[in-house]
């Protein structure tokens, strides 16, 4: 593990855009980070902000349409599909919805197998079945259920089914797509637990899309901030939360519903709605709706840059460290 | 005025599915009241029950497995179970209305909003089809949508917009009580701050009263002044909001406030509650909470908690408080 | 959760499969056949039939009864010695409709197994790949789709001759694009789900991914249509055998007995009737095992 620390993915320029009948849709535009090794990073956003998108791309289940992704050193646009397939070892994804993720017509002990099957990893068919027991106990599925099928288990466990599959290859990076979304509140707290120990015992980087701005306090170290295809605001999780430096940023954060009834804040609300991904202007998309919109904001589309130390920003309200 | 108007009385409701002969007990003894102009926050996870307790207040649970097995609900003192069909029609939509959770699927693609907004009117109120649509531009208006938009189909609203066209449906006929099954759920954070605003605003200029389903607290502390909490088809506890925010009772109370994760104190591990949610076919001898409390005892597993009143607004069922009003938490 | 491993009781795979066996999908599916009483007549009035197609060699004797000629005893009503009586030339007519049975069965179920192959690999590819290749493949069946099955066949015929195998093949090109069209869709229908998604994920080739998570779970809409098409198949059989254009006579088939029995059928009806009813049955019970096969299969039905 000591390698914690150092980069592990390293995303430039990423574009990624459709083709629709009205224009261009651009879905993720010209999104920059680096994750280092054994930290989360949560990528939030509501829809339409391309998280989804950006999180599929970074593991080419989307081809992007310009920009590098350079995972532990190598760069994955220049892969060719067989040493791609190679590299999705490494690289795993965990889906949102635990009901359309999994393969009704196979068992969960199949489900979870396949992945070690594919790689090769194990050729012998008992060890492999060993190993196959010793990831459902990591992710607390009692040994029993290895031949149930996912329409007789409950979200929760279908969940961990999903966390089991991304686990089997051993990645050092997993994509979380809206993990815990679907599941019930008491549900996701165990999910959100178990996700965070095994982190800590195998040294997992995490990529965690989420809507939900709760959730990511709590689960990430860095936060990146989402808003029509672009990045508008990326720091450190306590410092994300306790000085939003963007407007959408702290619309978002006085936006969570809170389970108190004292000391309640006044919301932010925003004007209008969010104005459309496709052919958008070059200037700042959230202008519209921004309620210290300056006459530039109309004018040019502000570059993301670091306001202060570690914490990035794409505004035209703040000005680079040092300037 | 009448003084039966804009009450909701639920008494000791129990309601079953029969599903290829086998019971889900989905909702078992409830007892709601909500008195003029106040809302009422019903609160559960899945299958807990809840919106089989709205379904059943217009009658409309699904046949032919839905069944009403006893309990009575007086909508402005009248016994829905009562009504004749005609009776039943004429109440829902107008003295009744019901705001479901999926924006999508609750419009009519094929018909303006405007001609839905109106449809209510007609039926109810038998207005003419020019006054009406009038007035649904009116009604747009109050939901924070340019009237002139009344003429457009739901494709060509976004999914905060539409859930607002369907609170401009419901309202549109005056109901005494509004239905809202998580009204916000399928909603964006941004959008759902908009939308509880527009609801908070509606509330406070009428004397309409209002249940709320949903299973998010927070949502609960910004529109409610009653919570119930339901688990496995029974209330458990029961209050004003500042008898659950801060004098809860029950350990499931507690184990949900504690599955939140906390703003304030991000590095503490969440505290979820252990297992699973019971499986309504087979649920737990006893308390259906037993097997997931830290605080059960031997009687837990065998009889029912009894209700307790712990204050005039505030009551629990749980075999803690059989013998004392204090917290035993 | 657990940090270590639990005990383990065996240590090989087939010990824990024996222990915690597996619920038989097909099972439970054949349970809730059974519940649909209109489903489960289609099956046994199939079934029947079938028995009796495989069986007709021990039933009657091809050569003395079905087409040898006896006007002594033409158009005789039906009796004990000839149950459904007997045709223009004589012959028993019971027998003729078992024989018949066989050739409909055998070209129907020959010729739609065809159309399933090609519908599977054309409408898999462009289901599954969408783009430029669907396109190419939809354009390329809308043009077979736009003629009628007959015109179709009666070219094809015409063209290489008048064989069984001729015909086999005629209907099966026939009914390819309609073929195509279900397993295209029934494709796209079970392509967005994640867990096609999840196997590209976790490094799954094209090939395993169609063959182990996309046709499993769109078999379903396939099956139906296949006995819905045999019914299709079985009908179109006997309309080109009644034109004249499919089994020549003395070859009994449904589709000939009819167009033969024609001119006796207003002081005959019998000669009609059992060829007619034949013929209805059989489409009948093949519809109702098809809408009972798509309501057990109906995935919304699940729980």
């Amino acid at each position: 593990m000591n390698s914690l620390g150092e980069i592990l993915l390293e995303v430039k320029n990423l574009k990624k855009y459709f083709h629709v009948a009205a224009g261009t849709l651009h879905a993720v535009d010209d999104v920059s980070f680096t994750l280092e090794e054994g930290r989360t990073l949560g990528i939030v956003g509501e829809s339409g902000c391309g998280k989804t998108t950006l999180g599929r791309t970074i593991l080419r289940l989307i081809e992007p349409t310009s920009g590098e992704m350079v995972f532990n050193g190598k760069d994955l646009r220049k892969l060719n599909t067989s040493e791609m397939r190679y590299m999705r070892r490494e690289m795993q994804i965990i889906f949102q919805d635990p009901y359309s993720s999994l393969n009704p017509r196979m068992t969960i002990a199949e489900t979870i197998e396949e992945p070690i099957f594919l790689a090769g990893l194990i050729p012998d068919s008992d060890k492999r079945f060993m190993r196959v027991l010793d990831l459902m106990d990591t992710v607390g599925l009692a040994q029993r259920l290895i031949n149930t099928y996912p329409h007789e288990l409950d979200g929760g466990r279908r969940q961990r089914v999903g966390i089991a599959r991304a686990l089997a290859m051993n990645p050092k990076f997993i994509v979380c797509d809206e993990p815990v979304s679907s599941l019930d509140v008491s549900i996701q707290a165990q999910i959100l637990n178990l996700m965070k120990t095994i982190q800590r015992d195998m040294g997992i980087t995490y990529l965690f899309i989420t809507h939900d701005l709760s959730v990511v306090n709590h689960f990430s170290d860095d936060i990146a901030v989402m808003y029509l295809g672009r990045l508008v605001e990326k720091a450190p999780s306590e410092a994300l939360f306790q000085k939003p430096l963007h407007p959408y940023t702290e619309a978002l954060l006085s936006a969570i519903p809170v389970a108190r009834i004292h000391n309640r804040h006044e919301r932010i609300l925003l004007k209008g709605e969010l104005t459309s991904p496709i052919n958008p202007e070059p200037v700042c998309r959230f202008a519209a709706r921004c309620n210290q919109c300056m006459d530039i904001c109309t004018k040019e589309e502000p570059p993301l840059i670091e306001a202060r130390p570690n914490h990035f920003v794409a505004c035209h309200l703040h000005k680079p460290m040092g300037s | 005025m009448n003084a039966q108007q804009n009450t909701l009385e639920i008494k000791n409701l129990t309601v079953e599915y029969v599903v290829d002969d086998e019971v889900v007990h989905a909702v078992t003894g409830v007892n709601i009241t909500i008195p003029a102009g106040k809302t009422f926050g019903l609160v559960g996870e899945t299958g807990a029950g809840k919106t089989t307790t709205a379904l059943s207040i217009l009658n409309l649970l699904p046949l032919p497995a839905g069944r009403i097995v006893s309990g009575e609900i007086f909508v402005n003192g009248q016994d829905v179970f009562k009504l004749s069909p005609k009776q039943l029609r004429a109440m829902r939509g107008s003295q009744v209305a019901m705001v479901f959770q999926d924006p999508m699927s609750s419009l009519n693609p094929i018909k303006t909003v405007g001609e839905q907004i109106a449809e209510g009117m007609k039926i109810h109120r038998g207005v003419s089809a020019k006054e009406a649509l009038r007035q649904a531009a009116n009604m747009l208006e109050m939901v924070g949508i340019p009237g002139g938009r009344v003429s457009e189909y739901p494709h060509q609203f976004s999914g905060g917009m539409k859930q607002r066209v369907i609170i401009a449906i419901a309202l549109a006929c005056n109901p005494d009580i509004l239905i809202a099954d998580e009204p916000t759920t399928a909603l964006d954070v941004t959008i759902q701050a908009q939308v509880l605003k527009l609801i908070r605003e509606l509330r406070e200029k009428s004397p309409m009263i209002m249940l709320m389903i949903t299973h998010a607290l927070g949502v609960v502390a910004e529109v409610c002044d009653f919570v119930g909490i339901m688990y496995a088809g029974r209330i458990v506890e029961c209050g004003t909001l500042a008898d659950i925010f801060d004098n809860l009772r029950h350990p499931y109370t507690r184990g949900l406030f504690d599955s939140l994760p906390d703003i304030e104190n991000r590095r503490a591990e969440l505290k979820p509650i252990p297992g699973l949610i019971p499986d309504p076919m087979n649920l737990p001898p006893g308390c259906a909470f037993h097997p997931r409390c830290a605080y059960a005892k031997p009687e837990c597993s065998r009889d029912l908690p009894q209700v307790r009143w712990l204050s005039d607004t505030h009551y629990v069922s749980c075999h803690l408080y059989n013998e004392t009003v204090e917290n035993m938490l | 959760m657990q940090a270590t491993s639990t005990a383990r009781p065996f240590t090989t795979k087939k010990e824990f499969y024996a222990q915690f066996k597996k619920k038989s999908i097909a099972h439970e599916l054949w349970l809730r056949f059974l519940k649909n009483k209109t489903a489960v007549m289609g099956l046994i009035i199939f079934c029947i039939i079938v028995v009796v197609a495989i069986t007709a060699p021990w039933i009657t004797n091809y050569d003395t009864v079905v087409i040898k000629m006896n006007i002594a005893e033409r158009l005789q009503a039906p009796s004990m010695n000839h149950w459904f009586g007997t045709d223009e030339l004589g012959r028993d007519i019971l027998a003729r409709i078992v024989y018949g049975a066989r050739v409909s069965l055998l070209i129907g179920i020959s010729a739609i197994s065809v159309s399933l192959m090609v519908g599977l690999v054309l409408g898999g590819a462009a289901g599954y790949y969408g783009g430029k290749t669907d396109s190419v493949i939809m354009r390329g069946t809308d043009v077979f789709l736009c003629l009628p099955d007959v015109l179709l066949a009666l070219a094809i015929i015409a063209a290489f001759g008048n064989t069984k195998l001729n015909l086999t093949i005629a209907i099966g090109l026939a009914f390819s694009p309609k073929f195509s069209r279900v397993v295209r869709s029934a494709v796209i229908g079970v392509r967005d789900n994640e867990y096609i998604e999840a196997a590209r994920s976790i490094g799954a080739l094209d090939k395993r991914i169609i063959s182990r998570h996309v046709l499993p779970n769109s078999i379903g809409p396939i099956i139906v249509q296949v006995t819905l098409y045999v019914a299709n198949a079985i009908l179109t059989i006997a309309a080109l055998s009644f034109l004249g254009l499919g089994i020549q006579p003395p070859t009994p088939e449904w589709g000939n007995m009819l167009a033969s029995g024609r001119t006796y059928m207003r002081d005959f009806p019998h000669i009609v009737m059992a060829p007619g009813l034949a013929i209805f049955f059989t489409i009948l019970a093949l519809n109702l095992l098809g809408d009972g096969l798509r309501d057990t299969l109906d995935p919304r039905l699940k729980h």
